[in-house]
């Protein structure tokens, strides 16, 4: 599967990558490292803090891995965007598919490139970690297990997001379009959940409906995003598998899709006409919903308006998205 | 080695490209001609497997090209602008390359950028128009394949380098049997090199023909009718009008030559003097640049 032609290629197109390791240190490390680097006194009192409070309140205390995922997101965001949404916008494209390798294999390398990249800096940012707090006064807390949770999660929530960004950058036809459409497939759940919510209690009344709602299966729809997966998790009870589950979904779709790639759209919204069906119909759905919502906020007023703004919201969508499907964008 | 069987192409419910279809044998140079916007571009793409046809197939040495894609390692494609390697210098590009195309002559690369001087540090989005091109040039010749696919290789080359240029195709062409597809607009350049003309039409072959084929189905003539131009003549579906100065006229002549030279003899012009044909009468007269009589 590893192909040193597209490797080198990957490296040379995606020339940042080095930064990779660099912001996995700083964000694994930082929080850790601002307790060791303290003033005498504050360790001391830190010190004694932490020995009354016991050793997990340590790493409670100095954990980083909402700053380490925000950090690397942003940084992946950038890598995959160039990977497949740039790729478009030049003769790049053209350039690899001409290449005698098959498309999924071109496809794997990319994700490969950006996953061994990731792990690698992880890792060699957890082994800095664990000896930042093993060499310093913080020593007698250290507990390997704690620094590994925190890498794997990491690892896997990263590795999530990643693969789903690379999989709608199969779909889209440029860069902007790769990076808007993964933001909304990442919180979509959520948003899409609180606009159902709201049409009910509209039409129905929360009081009347909510109780006979199986939350059970509510809540699994809305931790169906890495992103949600891990805010959502109790610590430690984070499950890494239905998190690679994702990413194996996510991976396989993107390799499906980025063989049928149909590069004659590139600059397009979408690249395949048969998701433009699906995406006009949840485009209106969706923003019908919103203008409903919307206009019971702005007017305090009940079902009337709350129709009127669905009506008039779900028109601008669907026009407005029958417009831009049309559109080639330069991005 | 190449072959093109009955190729469609849509792009945004446009037929780009309606049953194409041609062969390319080994050592061969094909000049690919049409106006702006009849496929020639999308031809090649899609003869590299950049995009995917609708019906036909394309096969390379008996192998379908977009099921084996590792056909492509006998084939290059090097389009009008050299983007894809902009961020390289010639020498990462080499090594790229390198890993790419198993046959890659290292040595050849160094000598062909010694001897246009080009330098091999520098990125070569740094490079003038024409270097740019004839580092994509250089890159492809060294990389051994049989097939290469040039779209406007001499855009912004100067004369000199040009002239060179075409020599090299040449060479490799007979010394290595290296078949070129050539898509350009510099007719007068392929009537030098090329072995066997395409011409596109609305995205289908509208004429294939070899250069000694042309000198010997058409003919061209400048005649001065005595009197009134012979509408009857004139309107016959085998004469073309490329040009009227006054009561000079210049004609092409498709098919059946000698007897439409013996007609045109009949009504006793008083000058009728036969021109050398050249690509460019044939792309007006096909092509739609010219006006039929």
């Amino acid at each position: 599967m590893f192909n040193k032609a597209l490797w080198i290629k990957e490296w040379k197109q995606n020339g940042l990558l080095w930064l990779m390791p660099i912001l996995a240190f700083f964000g694994v490390t930082s929080t850790r490292l601002s307790y060791v680097m303290d003033s005498e006194n504050s360790k001391l009192m830190n010190l004694k803090m932490f020995q009354e409070q016991g050793a997990d309140s340590f790493y409670l205390a100095t954990n980083n891995t909402y700053g380490t995922i925000i950090m690397l997101v942003v940084f992946l965001c950038w890598l995959g965007v160039n990977q497949i949404g740039a790729e478009r916008k030049n003769l790049m494209n053209d350039f690899t598919f001409s290449l005698p390798y098959k498309r999924w294999e071109i496809y794997l390398n990319k994700f490969t490139v950006g996953f061994v990249t990731l792990a690698a800096s992880l890792v060699i940012a957890t082994i800095i970690d664990m000896a930042i707090v093993l060499f310093s006064p913080f020593g007698m807390f250290f507990s390997p297990s704690i620094h590994i949770y925190e890498a794997v999660v990491c690892l896997s929530i990263l590795t999530a997001f990643y693969s789903s960004l690379l999989l709608v950058g199969t779909m889209t036809g440029g860069s902007s379009m790769q990076l808007l459409l993964t933001i909304i497939f990442n919180l979509f759940p959520v948003l899409f959940a609180g606009l159902v919510l709201y049409f009910v209690e509209v039409n129905f009344g929360a009081e009347n409906f909510l109780p006979n709602m199986d939350f059970g299966n509510m809540f699994m729809m809305l931790y169906s995003t890495p992103f949600l997966m891990y805010l959502g998790h109790i610590y430690p009870e984070f499950s890494v598998i239905p998190v690679i589950l994702y990413s194996v979904v996510c991976l396989g779709l993107g390799t499906f899709l980025y063989n049928r790639s149909k590069l004659e759209n590139n600059g397009k919204m979408l690249l395949f006409a048969k998701l433009e069906t699906i995406f006009h119909f949840g485009v209106t759905i969706c923003f019908a919903l919103l203008g409903g919502m919307f206009a019971v906020v702005v007017s305090e007023e009940t079902i009337l308006h709350y129709y009127i703004g669905f009506i008039i919201f779900g028109l601008l969508a669907f026009f407005g998205f029958n417009y831009i499907k049309k559109v080639r964008f330069k991005g | 080695m190449l072959n093109v069987k009955q190729i469609t192409k849509m792009i945004d419910n446009r037929m780009i490209l309606d049953k194409v279809s041609f062969q390319v044998s080994a050592g061969v140079i094909v000049g690919l001609v049409g106006r702006n916007g009849t496929g020639k571009t999308t031809l090649l793409r899609t003869i590299m497997g950049i995009l995917d046809p609708e019906g036909g197939t394309i096969e390379f040495e008996g192998k379908s090209v977009h099921n084996f894609p590792e056909t492509k390692q006998q084939m290059l494609y090097v389009p009008d602008s050299p983007e894809a390697i902009h961020m390289y210098t010639p020498d990462e590009c080499a090594r790229l390359y390198q890993a790419i195309y198993p046959k890659f002559d290292h040595n050849n690369y160094e000598t062909l950028m010694e001897r246009f001087e080009l330098p091999r540090r520098k990125k070569i989005r740094t490079f003038s128009k024409g270097m740019k091109a004839l580092v994509s040039l250089i890159l492809a010749f060294s990389t051994r394949v049989s097939l290469i696919l040039l779209d406007e290789p001499t855009n912004g080359i100067d004369p000199i380098v040009k002239k060179q240029v075409l020599s090299m195709i040449v060479e490799e062409s007979a010394e290595r049997q290296v078949s070129f597809i050539i898509s350009t607009h510099q007719l007068e350049e392929l009537e030098r090199i090329a072995d066997q003309i395409i011409m596109m039409k609305n995205g289908g072959v509208e004429v294939q023909t070899s250069i000694m084929d042309t000198e010997e189905r058409f003919a061209k003539v400048q005649v001065v009718f005595s009197g009134e131009a012979p509408q009857e003549l004139l309107n016959l579906p085998r004469i073309y009008l490329l040009g009227q100065v006054g009561r000079v006229y210049t004609l092409l002549i498709e098919d059946e030559t000698d007897k439409t030279l013996n007609e045109i003899k009949e009504v006793k012009p008083l000058l009728l003097e036969k021109l050398p044909v050249d690509l460019e009468d044939l792309f007006i007269m096909k092509l739609g640049g010219g006006k039929h009589v």
